[in-house]
């Protein structure tokens, strides 16, 4: 795997870095989205994704999983298999989902 | 090493000490230009060096005038810093560069103009680096609202802001080691610098019409998105805003009059930064406090004590010595030779250090030329104040020669290269080199003029 492309970068490469470096949010024109998304357009996946993706090993513990997602403020996580390719891409929501069933179980626990 | 506080420089003996410390000396400015070690780590290891082998003791180098650290132009600094950390998120500065581009009406070269002039004139009380930063975002961001090429912006920006710069005793670092070593006053640059800068911002407006203006064109319906444009939404603060606004007029009459106050600017600035930070009601000053650019005030700190060390051992007298030598002691060539030699020196390399190593060479100069004089009276001497100004003059606009020059150049070419919009050496040598050979021609017809023709 050499990077990783996400709506977060196609994003980033459309606002253009200049913005960000003072407040100038509040000063743009109309169509100047679709002006930078053409500009944008023209542009390699190479130059707009994230190179150094966060990975986790197939092993890796949910727990681990969660410290990266929080830390890093990624909403995915590629799984590396014992190949060294990426068998699975860990969502946020997968991780909800366990989240929210171990809760769930507890509270039926509870009440039995 | 000599005894006896009266002591200023050692006899002069090229010794072990005087060995030891010329080559310290050497070698930091060495790896300072080569760039391949960050210029801060370079100056504290050179000065940790001079103290370790007892060049410098360590009382010297903390305390005395002579030998030590300016802490003037260290509170100076961190003190202007501070103030500039605690206003910009009030949005003032976007708010200035919005409401220029609108006075430009949307035209691509009035808008390089006025930016030039704002430039010019924010770098004469804010530090050069700051004032780029500020502006080269806005300025992209109306480059790309006309369709124009950024290029001209940019290189203008950083122009402007070492020309700017160079106005006033706090514009750029070189004035404020500058008016520390010589004692002189704010009112001082005002009276000498101030006129000349004007003067040079008035032919640079003209030279830039000269090679951009035809070239900046846009059409009328671009014009419409910089003045549809609402400057007034950039102001998060208004409260903050009136405070930091009223403690800055305070700190600029503290200027103006610290003279006749018999205050240093220092004393002034960290009054100003100390009632501003109280006013801010901030309990977490750790993150303002950590905006203030550390390297740059190490980087000083350290180069003051690594210079103390070759004054101490006497290089520096040297050096003045075979400079008077070379001049024979006509002062007029001696400062056309500080200003020329300081201009292409400047445009290679750091003024800072520059600067740093030429203030006590004028001073030794001084006191071969006037041995029975001290104090004011020697480093004031009406026949030395040409030299002063000379240094000054040099050594900022001299920054513009170079991509690599001043420290604004650094900044506006490392932010466009991030921004996407690459300015080569050779690019802004091309712009820059000319340009700034015709402000040090101004600069030369102007001390020329005034001070060994008209005298005044």
């Amino acid at each position: 795997m050499i990077g990783f492309l996400t709506i977060g970068d196609i994003l980033r490469a459309v606002f253009p870095p200049y913005m960000s470096l003072m407040n100038l949010g509040d000063f743009t024109w109309d169509g100047m989205v679709e002006d930078m998304a053409k500009k944008a357009g023209q542009r390699k996946v190479s130059e707009m994704m994230t190179r150094d993706v966060i990975t986790v090993p197939e092993e890796a513990p949910l727990m681990e999983c969660v410290d990266h997602m929080i830390k890093n403020n990624v909403k995915r996580l590629p799984v590396i298999g014992k190949d060294g390719r990426v068998a699975g891409i860990l969502y946020e929501a997968d991780v909800f989902f366990a989240v929210t069933k171990a809760m769930l179980d507890e509270n039926a626990g509870g009440e039995r | 090493m000599t005894h006896g506080a009266a002591a200023a420089t050692q006899p002069f003996v090229m010794d072990t000490a005087f060995w030891t410390a010329t080559t310290i000396f050497l070698l930091a400015y060495a790896v300072i230009v080569s760039e391949k070690i960050h210029k801060a780590i370079v100056a504290v290891f050179g000065a940790g060096l001079m103290l370790v082998l007892k060049i410098l003791e360590q009382h010297e180098a903390f305390h005395a005038e002579e030998f030590g650290i300016d802490w003037n132009v260290i509170f100076l600094l961190i003190s202007m810093m501070v103030i500039i950390n605690l206003m910009r998120p009030t949005g003032v500065f976007e708010y200035i560069a919005i409401k220029s581009a609108k006075w430009g009406r949307g035209e691509p070269f009035r808008i390089l103009a006025i930016f030039a002039i704002v430039t010019a004139v924010l770098s004469a009380f804010l530090d050069n680096v700051t004032t780029v930063l500020l502006i080269v975002p806005v300025t992209i961001l109306i480059a790309d609202a006309l369709e124009v090429d950024a290029l001209p912006y940019l290189i203008s920006c950083a122009l402007a802001s070492n020309i700017g710069g160079t106005a006033t005793l706090i514009g750029d670092p070189p004035n404020i080691m500058i008016a520390s070593k010589a004692q002189l006053n704010f009112m001082d640059f005002v009276y000498h610098l101030t006129p000349v800068i004007i003067l040079t911002m008035v032919f640079y407006i003209f030279s830039i019409k000269l090679i951009w203006g035809r070239k900046l064109k846009t059409k009328d319906a671009l014009k419409e998105r910089i003045m549809t444009m609402n400057e007034n939404e950039a102001i998060k603060d208004p409260v903050m805003l009136k405070k930091s606004l009223a403690v800055l007029a305070m700190v600029l009459t503290g200027f103006v009059f610290h003279g006749m106050l018999h205050f240093q600017p220092a004393t002034v600035a960290l009054f100003g930064a100390g009632l501003l930070l109280l006013l801010s009601k901030t309990n977490e000053p750790h993150h303002i406090l950590a905006e203030v650019e550390w390297p740059t005030i190490f980087f000083f700190m350290g180069l003051f004590i690594i210079i103390g060390g070759v004054v101490k051992v006497g290089l520096i007298k040297w050096m003045s010595v075979k400079v008077l030598e070379i001049t024979q002691g006509n002062l007029f060539a001696t400062s056309m030779v500080v200003m020329w030699f300081s201009a292409f020196a400047s445009a290679f390399i750091d003024n800072i250090p520059y600067v740093a190593t030429m203030n006590p060479l004028i001073v030794d100069m001084a006191k071969q030329l006037w041995p029975e004089l001290s104090g004011v009276q020697l480093l004031q001497h009406v026949d030395l104040m040409p030299l002063w100004w000379s240094l000054a003059l040099g050594a900022c606009l001299g920054g513009n020669g170079t991509a690599i020059g001043a420290s604004a150049n650094v900044i506006v070419v490392g932010m466009s290269e991030k921004l996407g919009r690459r300015i080569s050496f050779a690019k802004f040598m091309l712009y820059g080199m000319p340009l700034m050979v015709m402000t040090v021609v101004i600069s030369t017809i102007y001390v020329w003029l005034r001070y060994y023709v008209l005298k005044i």
